[in-house]
């Protein structure tokens, strides 16, 4: 298959990541996507998924969480689009890989593994909404 | 994910199997802390059939390696499967955990 789509809108609840996953999952066998890629991508986009969850409502309510995934051309194009505050993870500090362990922690974390898992990572505020653009090449 | 837990000559070895994300880890820290609490032992997780970590997983990991050390105890990961080994050394993780290869390994280590 060499074109396809996958669209999903979650609440912004982490019990919804089990069917980011599922979903993620069954669009992979439907492209024939690596096993490494699929991982990469799902391991992005619950960081990601999660910082927006956890810190991007301070006053809570019910939202929507807008993922889109195209496939074409050996390249994954990923909208992820929220109306929660302003946050841009590029520029969120990255986690101190070097620190001895009495003095690690785990922030900034998240943001730093879905940097590594994606081939290029950019943010948008558009309006009200927060959006990020994920590429992932696939080598043939 | 499941866990089970058993203890191999004078440790204890977590085998967690699954993923461990943001949904599943708050079950495996609730158990980990516990039995770091209660038991003296060095703790090896035995990651063989896990087939996923997230951030989420690595916190409970810091936890018991920060919880472990003030004691003077160690924590091994064994078995890792190169995607999950991937986001250790992402972390840099894998500077203050011993990993290593298979479990057999890990309980002759000391």
């Amino acid at each position: 298959m060499t074109h396809a789509k996958l669209s999903l809108s979650l609440k912004n609840e982490l019990a919804e990541l089990d069917q980011l996953s599922a979903s993620l999952k069954e669009f992979g066998a439907t492209i024939g996507l690596p096993p490494k890629i699929l991982f990469n991508v799902n391991l992005a986009l619950e960081e990601l998924i999660c910082n927006i969850i956890t810190h991007g409502y301070p006053e809570n309510g019910s939202h929507q969480i807008e993922l889109s995934i195209e496939y074409r051309d050996h390249t994954l194009t990923i909208f992820l689009e929220d109306d929660g505050i302003p946050f841009n993870p590029l520029h969120a500090r990255c986690a101190n890989r070097t620190c001895i362990l009495k003095k690690r922690q785990i922030g900034g974390l998240g943001v730093q593994i879905a940097r590594s898992m994606m081939d290029d990572i950019g943010y948008q505020r558009c309006g009200t909404k927060n959006r990020l653009i994920l590429k992932k090449f696939i080598t043939p | 994910m499941e866990l089970t837990e058993k203890q191999h000559s004078q440790k204890r070895v977590f085998k967690i199997t699954g993923r461990l994300d943001s949904n599943s880890s708050p079950k495996f820290e609730t158990k980990i802390l516990e039995v770091i609490q209660t038991s003296p032992m060095n703790i090896i997780l035995d990651f063989k059939d896990l087939d996923y970590i997230s951030s989420a997983g690595l916190r409970v990991v810091l936890k018991a390696a920060k919880r472990l050390e003030a004691t003077g105890r160690k924590l091994s990961i064994c078995g890792m499967e190169e995607y999950v080994r991937e986001v250790f050394e992402i972390a840099g993780f894998d500077t203050f955990i011993d990993i290593i290869p298979t479990l057999k390994e890990a309980l002759e280590s000391r």
